[in-house]
C-alpha cells in the first residue's frame, strides 16, 4: 500500500512539473501559432496597422497558406510576455501551429519563404 | 455649468453599473484626492444625477453617461495616455471552394493604471471573395467581448452584438462604446455565411479570437 502511495505521489510530482512547463510556454509566442497544421500565421510587428494586409498574400500568389495574420503596433522588439526578440521594425515572423518558423524584416524575404515553403 | 468632483493621482477601481436604458453609472476610487472641475459643454451624453447625488464625498466621483471614453476625460488621463485607437488587429480566414471569408478584429490594450491586462476591441471588419460561378448569401458576423472584468467588482462580463454585412465589400463594424474591456478572456467575432458554388450550396464560418 506503501508502494502504491510513493508511485502516485510520484506521478502527482511529474504531473505539476508538467503543467509548469506547459504554462511557460503559453506564456510564450504560442500565442500566435496558426490554428491547424494545414496552414501557417503570420506576426507583423510595424509602426502601422495599415502597413500590411492579408491581401498583399493573395496579390502575391500565396493563397490559402496563411490563415490567421496579427499586426501589432503595440509589442516592443523584446517583448518579455511573448518572449519575442526583434531586432527592427517592420518585422516579419511565420509561425505553423507548433513553432516559429521564420523571422525576416522586409517583405521580399518573407514572400520568397512562403513561395518557398508552399512549394 | 461645471461639474466638481474628486480626482485621483492613481486609481483604484472604477466599478460600472448598467441602470436601466439611459446609460451607466461609473463609480471610482482614489488613492489620493485632488479637485476638479469639467465644463458641462466638454460632456456629451452626460447627464445629471439627482441634486441630492451629485455631491462627491471625498473618495467617490458619481456622473451618469453612457461613453466610456468620455469617463476616462473625466478622470484626467489624456487622450495619449488613454488611446482608445486600436493598436492591433488580428485576421483571420477560412474558404470552401473558391470562396474565401475573412474577419478582422482590432482592439488596444487598456491603459489605465491598474487595468493594463485588459483589452477592448474597437470594430471589426468583414469580406468575402467569390470566384467564377460562385457566390456568397445569408452574410453574418457576431462580435464577442468575454471575460473578467476590472469594472464593476471583477464581474463576468459578456458582451455581443450580431451584425449583416450587405455585401462581400469590406465593411466595418463599431463595437459598443460601453462594452467592459476583460481579461482572462477573449475579444473578437465570427461571420456566417453560404457560399454557393456552381449550384451546390456551403457553409462558411470564419472565426477570430484575440487571446
Amino acid at each position: 500500500m506503501k508502494r502504491i502511495i510513493f508511485f502516485l505521489g510520484v506521478l502527482f510530482i511529474l504531473s505539476a512539473c508538467g503543467n509548469g512547463n506547459a504554462n511557460g510556454e503559453d506564456s510564450g509566442y504560442k500565442f500566435f501559432y496558426s490554428d491547424d497544421k494545414d496552414t501557417l500565421s503570420l506576426l507583423v510587428v510595424d509602426t502601422s496597422l495599415d502597413n500590411f494586409s492579408i491581401n498583399e498574400l493573395e496579390t502575391k500568389g500565396i493563397k490559402n497558406l496563411i490563415s490567421k495574420v496579427h499586426v501589432s503596433t503595440s509589442l516592443k522588439l523584446k517583448d518579455n510576455k511573448y518572449n519575442l526578440k526583434l531586432e527592427n521594425k517592420p518585422a516579419y515572423v511565420v509561425f505553423s501551429n507548433d513553432e516559429m518558423l521564420y523571422t525576416t524584416y522586409t517583405k521580399d524575404e518573407l514572400f520568397s519563404f512562403l513561395k518557398d515553403y508552399k512549394n | 455649468m461645471k461639474l466638481s468632483g474628486k480626482k485621483a493621482t492613481q486609481l483604484l477601481e472604477v466599478k460600472k453599473v448598467k441602470v436601466g436604458d439611459k446609460g451607466y453609472k461609473y463609480v471610482s476610487e482614489f488613492v489620493t484626492i485632488a479637485e476638479v472641475e469639467v465644463n458641462q459643454e466638454d460632456i456629451d451624453n452626460v447627464n445629471e444625477k439627482k441634486a441630492s447625488s451629485d455631491v462627491a464625498t471625498d473618495s467617490e466621483l458619481s456622473f451618469w453617461t453612457n461613453s466610456l471614453s468620455k469617463v476616462k476625460e473625466l478622470f484626467g488621463f489624456s487622450s495619449t495616455a488613454y488611446a482608445d485607437t486600436a493598436t492591433d488587429q488580428q485576421t483571420t480566414s477560412k474558404w470552401v471552394g473558391n470562396v474565401k471569408g475573412y474577419v478582422s478584429v482590432y482592439y488596444h490594450q487598456d491603459s489605465l493604471p491598474g487595468l493594463e491586462d485588459s483589452i477592448d476591441m474597437n470594430y471589426i471588419q468583414t469580406w468575402w471573395t467569390a470566384g467564377t460561378g460562385s457566390f456568397v448569401s445569408n452574410r453574418k458576423a457576431v462580435m464577442e467581448q468575454r471575460g473578467k472584468s476590472h469594472w464593476g467588482d471583477h464581474l463576468n462580463s459578456t458582451e455581443i452584438k450580431t451584425v449583416y454585412p450587405s455585401s462581400n465589400a469590406v465593411q466595418k463594424f463599431d463595437v459598443p462604446d460601453a462594452w467592459y474591456p476583460v481579461f482572462e478572456g477573449f475579444v473578437g467575432a465570427s461571420s456566417s455565411s453560404t457560399a454557393v458554388i456552381n449550384g451546390s450550396s456551403y457553409s462558411l464560418s470564419v472565426v477570430n479570437k484575440v487571446r
